[in-house]
């Protein structure tokens, strides 16, 4: 007969047998989209027998997620890597003291010096681009400079993510140390006279884009690709293709100073940072171009970068302009 | 007497400016940097407009599904009502507005109405399920009396409301504050709220006593509450008698098509959302998608069920030990309305900052059950006062030379026993959509299901999104079994 102690033992031992004991083990977090990167952790788990135990950061904890974690655990760090889908607050966490550097990366590799940190403290990987995204059934006109959708007859009608989170505060920060202060005010007040929404995520946008809610987004490539290859009704364009090309946003991984399992740290450490990762990254779209020189990009586009630590001090001059409207 | 407090209250929203300055300069001598314009942000308005609404509509609602709970006359019937509600409730107001989505008439909406309509959704059943509960307190003897005297409105207006009025007010203060904190869907849409403004502010700081003086707008709800409870938590309302069940509205002569039509609409909606969730499964994959998601679905439902009955545990015990203290009583509610306003993020982040502090390893899953706590804590004390779980009555049990243990075992359980089973399985659905405080305190290489369905949704996997939502309303459907069983039981 069903008896009450059977039950609290079953329910004591399934609590019991959830809880799993792991000898070498790698602890990550990652800000990286979760159905890319487990992929990733999957294969190096397969390759080398280390588990990975993944904190992954969400579209809905993004405002103060992974960075602030790590900043308030950095006396006893729980995690042994920081894999950011950015560079601006990988930055920003290397100037506060919390990554340890390391000097066992072939920085040659590199298409150039803003893809690592001189202090061998962090290291990009796999490149993204802010793109625009439109709606196809909507928008017709197939325009190809930034400057072409911010017009008046998008009223209302153009979406972007929340500026002072993930990789549109980014953009934000780098199109101001592009422009200069009065051409990045200039912008502003043109996105206010637009009345720009300003939506949670990119995803968000991508989504209300293609549901017809928004005509013109801007979001990441992945988030353009991702949307395609669902078969939503979106078109990506990759602006001013004219000139200087695309805003580029790297991916960085960083050790964490006092990582409790550094050995398995530098084993994940070098697994991401080769060029099979990097292609891997690749393939399954959660980049779409390499940061490495040998490996080339099967889209042609023209884009630019800057060094994080630009950006660090032109997102704090950005967020004030900003504020005025959002 | 109700116009003296309406205006004691208008004198206080007067003297807010006031008392904000001072605050200000408070926190300026005490090393904090506060953004007082956070305080005039037009995002206050929108997020109180869409909680007075929100509230008011989920109550309304919930009101009209009460009156369908007493109307149905067989109890198994009753039971399987619940039932609904309960699956209604459980479906996370993300994943129903990816599927109201598929309307076309609901995408013409304004984002304010389309976040109306999802937070009323996903709030109305559990109004109805409070409100069934909060009805069992009616002195029965009295309605019956009333309404055999006069009329339906005078037995409502004199006799009913008085009973009820303030349970009524407290649960709609509870509904206003959840639709205040939660963030998700009007951000989605694009309807601002004071939540993601807040969030945002967070986010430019890296002080953590700033980000803490930044909530510091939400100490004037509290003060807001203090007042209103003052009022609400009077010895009249801890000591009212519980009667048995009332039958008030069978004497309603439209009452069965009223029924049914309501009835037919719930199951209407719950068979939309059953389809849209079938639709987006790729069934020739249904066999991997449940192996791949056995761990994390059983681990849900374990820690959801142990946390909720931690947190009821600690919820008595606080409660058994402040039987005699007034004033720390009181104490206690400001506090819990306290965790409430604050984002949950916020409490995650204060909690990581404490525990850093002790040297323990492996202290990672009692961080995180103490933060599923903190979350259900409020609730479940608010849900203790609503359905009427009160030790404050039972003084008389001091003065027999009993154990805690003994009392505990012989009286207060078998006494509670449906309404503890009551409150476990709201805050149980509770722990199983918890998001906030979860993802931040979470365990490395831990997971839940909301976690997945949030990391997966934007992503391209919908099928497992799906896939996931609908193994929620499995949750839900073991839970029910066990509550019907228990109703049932005590009915035989």
């Amino acid at each position: 007969m069903f008896n009450k102690k059977s039950l609290y033992i079953l329910i004591l031992l399934l609590l019991l047998s959830s809880c799993k004991d792991n000898k070498k083990v790698v602890v990550i977090y990652t800000s990286v989209d979760q159905v890319y990167s487990s992929k990733i952790f999957k294969d190096f788990e397969n390759k080398t027998g280390i588990k990975v135990l993944a904190v992954y950061d969400t579209e809905a904890s993004k405002a103060i997620g992974l960075e602030k974690r790590i900043l308030i655990e950095r006396d006893r760090p729980k995690a042994d890597i920081f894999w950011n889908s950015e560079p601006m607050r990988t930055q920003n966490l290397a100037n506060k003291g919390l990554f340890k550097s390391v000097n066992y990366i072939d920085l040659s590799k590199y298409k150039s010096n803003n893809y690592y940190d001189p202090a061998h403290r962090w290291f990009g990987i796999g490149e993204r681009s802010r793109v625009i995204i439109i709606n196809k059934n909507l928008v017709k006109q197939n325009s190809k400079r930034l400057d072409d959708i911010l017009v008046p007859k998008y009223k209302r009608k153009i979406a972007i993510s929340n500026p002072y989170i993930g990789t549109a505060s980014t953009h934000f920060a780098a199109l101001y140390c592009k422009y200069g202060k009065d051409k990045f005010e200039k912008l502003i007040k043109k996105l206010e006279n637009l009345d720009i929404e300003f939506l949670s995520g990119n995803s968000v946008v991508k989504d209300a884009v293609a549901d017809g809610k928004y005509y013109i987004g801007i979001v990441d490539s992945d988030d353009a690709k991702s949307a395609i290859r669902a078969g939503l009704p979106v078109r990506t364009i990759y602006y001013n293709q004219n000139s200087d090309g695309v805003f580029k946003i790297f991916g960085t991984v960083a050790i964490l100073k006092k990582a409790p399992h550094s050995k398995e740290a530098k084993k994940f450490l070098l697994y991401l940072l080769s060029k099979n990762t990097e292609r891997k990254l690749i393939k399954i779209g959660a980049v779409n171009f390499s940061v490495f020189k040998d490996i080339n990009n099967s889209d042609n586009i023209k884009g630019w970068t800057l060094n994080p630590k630009d950006l660090d001090v032109c997102f704090k001059n950005s967020i004030k302009l900003l504020k005025t409207i959002y | 007497m109700m116009y003296k407090k309406i205006l004691y209250l208008l004198v206080v929203l007067m003297f807010m400016p006031i008392f904000i300055y001072l605050y200000n300069i408070f926190l300026s001598f005490a090393g904090f940097k506060f953004n007082i314009e956070l305080f005039y942000s037009k995002t206050i308005i929108n997020s109180l407009t869409l909680s007075i609404f929100g509230a008011l509509t989920s109550l309304l609602l919930g009101l009209i599904n009460l009156f369908i709970f007493y109307i149905i006359k067989k109890n198994y019937n009753r039971y399987l009502f619940v039932a609904l509600l309960f699956s209604l409730f459980i479906i996370e107001p993300v994943i129903l507005l990816s599927a109201l989505n598929n309307i076309a008439i609901f995408k013409q909406l304004s984002p304010f109405t389309q976040t109306i309509i999802i937070e009323t959704l996903h709030l109305f059943p559990l109004n109805a399920i409070v409100l069934i509960y909060i009805f069992n307190i009616i002195n029965l003897n009295s309605v019956i009396l009333a309404i055999s005297l006069s009329s339906l409105f005078s037995t409502i207006r004199y006799i009913l409301l008085p009973q009820i009025k303030y349970k009524l007010l407290l649960l709609y203060i509870f509904t206003f504050i959840l639709i205040f904190t939660s963030q998700d869907v009007a951000s989605i849409l694009g309807y601002r709220t004071y939540a993601e403004e807040l969030l945002t502010q967070i986010t430019l700081l890296n002080n953590l006593k700033d980000i803490i003086a930044s909530t510091i707008p939400l100490a004037i709800f509290i003060l807001l509450f203090f007042i209103i409870s003052k009022y609400i938590f009077t010895e009249d309302f801890f000591y009212t008698k519980r009667a048995i069940k009332s039958y008030i509205l069978v004497k309603c002569l439209y009452c069965n098509y009223i029924k049914y039509t309501i009835i037919s609409l719930l199951f209407i909606y719950l068979t939309f959302l059953f389809i849209t969730f079938f639709g987006k499964i790729d069934s020739s994959n249904i066999y991997n998608l449940a192996m791949d998601n056995i761990d994390i679905t059983k681990q849900t439902f374990l820690l959801s069920i142990f946390v909720s009955f931690l947190t009821i545990i600690v919820s008595l015990i606080a409660n058994y030990l402040l039987i005699k203290h007034r004033v720390l009583r009181t104490f206690l509610y400001i506090l819990i309305i306290f965790y409430l306003l604050i984002p949950h993020s916020v409490v995650a982040m204060i909690l990581i900052k404490i525990f850093n502090y002790i040297n323990i390893s492996n202290i990672d899953f009692f961080i995180y059950l103490l933060g599923y706590i903190f979350v259900l804590f409020p609730i479940a004390n608010i849900l203790l006062i609503i359905l009427n779980i009160n030790l404050f009555k039972d003084d008389f049990l001091y003065f027999m030379d009993t154990s805690l243990f003994n009392r505990v075992r012989y009286i207060y359980l078998p006494k509670y026993k449906k309404e503890s089973i009551i409150i476990l399985a709201i805050l149980t659905l509770f722990a199983i959509n918890e998001l906030d405080i979860s993802i931040l305190l979470i365990p490395p290489g831990f997971e839940t299901t909301i976690i997945k369905i949030y990391n997966l949704l934007h992503y391209g996997d919908i099928s497992t999104v799906y896939f996931l939502s609908f193994i929620q309303l499995v949750y839900i459907m073991l839970i029910l079994l066990l509550v019907a069983k228990i109703w049932r039981r005590e009915d035989d």
